[in-house]
């Protein structure tokens, strides 16, 4: 017999039917991303460590057109250029190469004139993970981390690294501006569900190294963005600054798995590497040493609608159910044990907005 | 034969949820005795165990030995994420034909690169983007775009040395192209000068073509079971169904879906499809939501609810990271603004300017896909008369269990036929019928008047312009509707009398009289309001 369940009447809950919650990524795969001009410094099966020089990212590109009379004949695109050859070729005047440029060969066209790339503004990136290096190629390095990872859908910002702290006492409580501590400086601060734009302007003005949030509200995401923008223009020094969302837009509470492993990670005082581009955050260290916690294969969270961030048990199915709008849902009752906001109670919840932690 | 042996599932496996269905003979036919739909992560096996369960516990013994559901038959489509291509050609001719050929069959088109406008800088930066999945290159036997291929030779050539990773795909012929590495390159015919929605040669190995997987960045939650398995894809399949139903209730058929990944819409006729667009940029929100904000405020303009508008911009983004979630209330609204939103988008597309023929239509549309499944019938077939909009009347199905992809799966057309000719009344909800009238406009001759007759009821409405009325015509009830015009065009023709036949469903009858196409106000407090009011009908009690 392969019927798991018995039946009578109304179906025993099998929390099997509710999708399964990001899980955390043991010894995850990250990439930085690569641009023309952008020098590696690492190559492929070399161990790197946190914060050893990775790659010099140029804040700046610009494309010359170089006359040439087959000086760069035979060299791949991607090869590094004499400069005071391509400012010979080139001549003066505006848009010539300036001490202290990279450049680089994009290709050599049949009208004889080289296609060179001119990085400007070099910014020496520090790797945020230990581990190894995987692949470097034209467009990316590719680093598996020792450690364990955590994926978000929303990452801002340029990689770092430092001492994870967590900056709020609950997964959906909000980072204020004044909870933001000179102390932090240099540091992951875990901010809860959202944080506003005052908090996210001051954690970066004091130097916070980067944040990590259940939700980042659109708007500011925009506003740190336009302002990046105006001080590279401006070039600038910048100081590395990360946001990594875990659930999304706007308010959402942290993930429970993700907070678990962050509260843990806090209290081991372990480093956290944030890279935005892989949208991954990387717990340093051997991950079997922290304290988890282990989840009943009925532990459910409600991941969104009334009362999103609460972890309970999946105790019975109730059947699709008619919701506010006119849909039908498949539902089910959900039992919360008490907390200092709510009492202990059953609920129910739609399938759908549930999320499976066992 | 026991019925048992002949019991099968359908598995729909799309990149946001799952749907299956259990089919089992009964009283000589196969019916569709249960089915389900889970987000994407839910366990396979136990929503199929749940399915004979639920009919277990409703008629026990209906199912002969069902303990043995392991063993019965799968049929199964699976629908994947986009892949990303870069388009590049000589000349812009070329490259706008290569741009329809991908755009058309479901591809994210990263960019567009023509010799005639070349950026070296931002190409190359864009080859080197770990996420595009191929490059692809035109090269039609033409004069204008030959001479310009040595503008552009030098650059693929240094791309191709630089990413010796990417997959590129020469579409058509090899002149001119000696300087790429010919090893790389895969030969593939060149792009014909047809609209998105038109099949070619290229299409068609587009369809056949092999490469990796795509790195999806909503992805990294719950690995995709179907991504790497060799299922058909659902896209395909439902074509093939559609045209199946065509012959067999020998009428035109359109189907739409629109999903998390993409849609599609099919138009068969009974001697086969006439057009086939698979478009990324029709999925419910694209991928591209997520960077660029004016696709979001797109969608946004479709949307009654009152929030500002950056709150609904990270609902709508939320909408594509999590589309199961926050179905209730405001949830089911923002998921109506967003189908809307896409319908447009798949309507231009599937409109070719160049031709100015009217395109043609259908006798009933079948609304397929996870984004109709997430709203009552009403606000479904409202969506559909608001993205797609043509003066006329068009019966409307739902494909509510997701069956059309996998009986498409089914490579026999006899096979498909048989199983659709069973299951076509479980299969397809009727949602309703709607009638576009086009404009009318109050004279002074009177206004407009359209009489409804069912053996139920009989109603009679004036005309008013721009509005929207949903009249109750409950499913399978068949009604005569007369229109009567004073003067002026309506349903596209211009005539003082017109009757046509028209059945109801769960939505009712849609009766809308607003122009064809719409347009919403600029002011976004007008627009809302008057949105408001197109849909307080659709949402009853709720609104």
């Amino acid at each position: 017999m392969t019927l798991t369940r018995h039946v009578s009447g109304r179906a025993t809950a099998d929390a099997r039917l509710i999708a399964l919650a990001e899980s955390l990524a043991p010894a995850p795969v990250a990439r930085l991303r690569l641009r023309p001009g952008d020098l590696p410094l690492v190559r492929p099966g070399e161990a790197v460590h946190i914060g050893q020089p990775i790659l010099v990212q140029a804040r700046e590109r610009v494309l010359l057109e170089v006359p040439t009379r087959g000086e760069f004949a035979g060299l791949p695109s991607g090869a590094e250029l004499d400069l005071a050859q391509v400012a010979a070729l080139r001549g003066t005047g505006r848009g010539a190469p300036r001490p202290g440029d990279r450049a680089c060969l994009l290709y050599v066209g049949t009208d004889r004139v080289a296609r060179v790339v001119l990085a400007r503004s070099p910014m020496t990136v520090l790797c945020p993970v230990d581990g190894v290096v995987d692949e470097v190629v034209a467009g990316h390095i590719s680093l598996r981390a020792s450690g364990i990872g955590l994926r978000g859908p929303v990452g801002w910002g340029q990689p770092v690294v430092g001492r994870v702290i967590l900056a709020v006492s609950s997964p959906d409580a909000e980072l204020r501006s004044g909870a933001v501590d000179i102390s932090a400086a240099g540091s992951i601060l875990v901010a809860g569900a959202r944080l506003d734009i005052e908090a996210l302007t001051r954690a970066r003005a004091i130097g916070v190294a980067g944040i990590i949030c259940g939700g980042v509200v659109g708007r500011e995401l925009q506003q740190l963005e336009e302002s990046d923008l105006r001080q590279r223009a401006a070039l600038h020094a910048i100081t590395p600054f990360a946001i990594l969302a875990l659930d999304g837009y706007g308010r959402r509470p942290i993930p429970t798995l993700a907070w678990d492993l962050l509260a843990a990670a806090a209290a081991d005082e372990r480093n956290v590497g944030i890279l935005p581009d892989a949208r991954l955050a990387v717990v340093a260290g051997d991950p079997s040493t922290l304290r988890l916690s282990s989840w009943p294969p009925d532990a459910v969270r409600v991941a969104a609608g009334d009362g999103a961030g609460r972890a309970g048990r999946l105790v019975g199915f109730a059947g699709p159910v008619r919701r506010a709008g006119g849909v039908y849902q498949s539902s089910g009752y959900v039992a919360f044990g008490a907390t200092t906001e709510a009492p202990a109670g059953r609920r129910l919840v739609a399938l759908a907005d549930l999320e499976r932690l066992g | 034969m026991s019925p048992v042996s002949l019991a099968f599932f359908t598995i729909d496996h799309g990149t946001a949820s799952t749907a299956v269905s259990l089919i089992a003979p009964l009283d000589g036919r196969f019916r569709l005795l249960a089915c389900g739909v889970a987000p994407r992560g839910a366990d396979l096996d136990a929503l199929l165990e749940d399915l004979v369960l639920r009919v277990e516990a409703v008629e026990p013994g209906l199912l002969s030995g069902p303990e043995g559901w392991q063993d019965w038959a799968r049929l199964e489509s699976a629908t994947r994420p986009a892949r990303r291509v870069l388009c590049v050609a000589a000349s812009d001719d070329a490259v706008t034909d290569l741009h329809h050929a991908f755009a058309g069959g479901g591809w994210d088109v990263a960019g567009r690169v023509s010799g005639e406008r070349l950026d070296p800088l931002a190409t190359m930066d864009a080859c080197l983007d770990p996420a595009l999945s191929t490059l692809a290159i035109a090269s039609p036997d033409s004069e204008a775009d030959r001479k310009l291929r040595p503008r552009i030779a030098p650059l693929l050539a240094a791309v191709m040395g630089q990413r010796p990773d990417l997959p590129v795909l020469l579409c058509g012929s090899t002149t001119d192209w000696t300087s790429l590495p010919p090893g790389m390159l895969r030969h593939l015919p060149p792009p014909d000068h047809v609209g998105e929605p038109i099949d070619s040669s290229l299409r068609t190995a587009l369809g056949a073509l092999d490469l990796p997987a795509v790195d999806d960045r909503w992805a990294a939650a719950v690995a995709h079971p179907a991504a790497n398995r060799d299922l058909p894809d659902g896209r395909q399949t439902l074509r093939q169904a559609v045209a199946t139903l065509a012959t067999l209730l020998d009428r035109r058929i359109e189907a739409v879906d629109i999903g998390h990944s993409g849609g599609v819409r099919t138009l068969a006729y009974p001697s086969g499809v006439v057009g086939h667009l698979v478009s990324a940029n029709a999925a419910l929100i694209p991928a591209g939501a997520l960077d660029d904000l004016q696709q979001v405020d797109d969608i946004a303009r479709w949307s009654a609810i009152r929030s500002d508008p950056f709150s609904l911009s990270d609902r709508l983004r939320n909408l594509r990271l999590s589309p199961w979630r926050d179905i209730a209330a405001d949830g089911a609204r923002l998921r109506l603004a967003g189908l809307r939103a896409a319908l447009a988008r798949l309507d231009r597309q599937w409109h070719d300017p160049e031709v100015r023929r009217t395109a043609p239509s259908a006798d009933m549309l079948i609304c397929a896909g996870g984004a109709f499944a997430a709203l009552p019938p009403p606000a479904a077939a409202m969506a559909v008369v608001d993205g797609m909009r043509r003066p006329g009347a068009v019966t409307l199905f739902h494909d509510h269990a997701r069956l059309l992809g996998p009986i498409g799966a089914l490579p026999d057309a006899g096979d498909r036929r048989r199983l659709l000719v069973d299951l076509l009344d479980d299969a397809l909800l009727p949602l309703g019928s709607a009638i576009v009238t086009g404009e009318v406009r109050a004279t002074s001759r009177g206004a407009a008047m359209l009489r409804v007759t069912s053996h139920l009821q009989q109603h009679d409405l004036e005309l008013a312009p721009n509005a929207l009325r949903l009249v109750d015509l409950p499913p399978g009830v068949p009604a005569r509707v007369e229109v009567e015009m004073r003067e002026g065009h309506v349903l596209g023709v211009r005539a003082r009398r017109i009757g046509l036949d028209v059945t109801g469903g769960l939505g009712g009858l849609l009766i809308d009289t607003r122009e064809v196409p719409l347009r919403l106000p600029e002011r976004a407090e007008r627009r809302r309001a008057l949105l408001e009011a197109w849909e307080r009908p659709v949402w009853g009690p709720d609104a």
